[in-house]
């Protein structure tokens, strides 16, 4: 389970770089495996980035 | 006096002579035989060296002048990793610096100033030399971000969340060993040493970005000899666990008398009739 701060999430939506937002640790891993999350860390950026160009409602 | 010696006891007028295959042959020569803290230290003391002496100005004029468009390209996609690796690896040591033993903590103090330090060096690069806008060290940073390769976010990503778990419980030798492998065995060991090489052979070979040169080469036996040195020292620390938990698996190799019996004669050999 990961969480972010209201601004985190904001930034992400207005195209801040997931990859910068992992790197400064801005996504905290609240629950689950450090080592299983990074095995999948390229597709989790990639799907993030992805989602920031789908227009979206705060 | 050796090339050897000269790596050990240039200052940084010196270092910008120095050859990068000297300095690696140097930081080989002693890790085979792993310094202790305390020996790591002292070398910390007497090597240390001043970031605001550095003079970038003949970088200024290579890099306006006498460098193209495609080298200047391909130069800040591969320092830009630098400048985000050492921001990264000062920021997440002091979380392991709170485990292990009183000689490892004033060491990795040392290590911390060093990333610090190095961190600040290409701050100047990147703001003197590269011109990239910003009047703060994170703004710098966020505009060579852009620069990062993504597979950058694999090992420093991977160092941030270890170092958030090793928070959690500071001598948690598991965690420590899991840390201390992407750290001091990998990031230290593998990705640095061969984006350095790269780029100290590149300036070296085309005469290019003197300032680079020396601030970059300084830091390298710093890095390779004492950072590298640390993480062996504490490694070798960290897994002295026969018998116990390593990286969260048991280690389930037995020694080998324990397969023999007690004679000497191995297991699998029948018992003389």
């Amino acid at each position: 389970m990961l969480t972010a701060g209201l601004a985190t999430w904001r930034n992400l939506r207005e195209g801040a770089d997931p990859g910068q937002a992992v790197m400064y640790r801005r996504l905290r891993l609240e629950r689950g495996d450090v080592l299983a999350f990074f095995r999948v860390i390229y597709f989790f950026v990639e799907s993030l980035a992805a989602l920031s160009h789908v227009p979206a409602e705060p | 006096m050796s090339k050897l010696s000269k790596v050990a006891d240039s200052d940084l007028r010196g270092i910008r002579d120095l050859d990068i295959d000297d300095v690696l042959a140097y930081v080989h020569r002693d890790l085979k035989r792993l310094p202790d803290y305390t020996e790591l230290y002292r070398r910390y003391l007497t090597q240390r060296w001043n970031v605001y002496d550095l003079d970038f100005s003949q970088d200024v004029i290579d890099w306006r002048q006498s460098m193209s468009e495609e080298e200047r390209e391909a130069f800040v996609g591969i320092s830009a990793g630098f400048h985000h690796g050492e921001r990264q690896v000062e920021v997440e040591l002091p979380v392991f610096m709170l485990g292990g033993s009183e000689e490892s903590k004033i060491c990795m103090s040392s290590q911390i100033e060093d990333e610090a330090r190095h961190t600040v060096l290409f701050d100047r690069f990147y703001r003197e030399v590269v011109g990239l806008p910003g009047n703060s060290v994170q703004a710098v940073l966020d505009a060579s971000f852009k620069h990062v390769s993504e597979t950058f976010v694999g090992p420093f990503g991977l160092l941030a969340y270890q170092a958030d778990e090793l928070r959690r419980d500071p001598e948690d030798r598991a965690a420590r060993v899991r840390y201390g492998t992407t750290h001091f065995l990998w990031i230290e060991g593998v990705p640095a040493l061969s984006v350095m090489k790269i780029t100290l052979t590149y300036c070296r070979e085309r005469g290019f970005l003197p300032g680079y040169y020396t601030g970059f080469t300084a830091t390298r036996p710093h890095r390779l000899h004492r950072h590298l040195g640390a993480g062996g020292a504490g490694y070798r620390a960290d897994t002295d666990l026969e018998g116990r938990q390593v990286c969260g698996r048991r280690d389930h190799r037995r020694p080998r008398e324990r397969r023999l019996h007690a004679d000497g004669r191995p297991r699998h050999v029948a018992e003389p009739a």
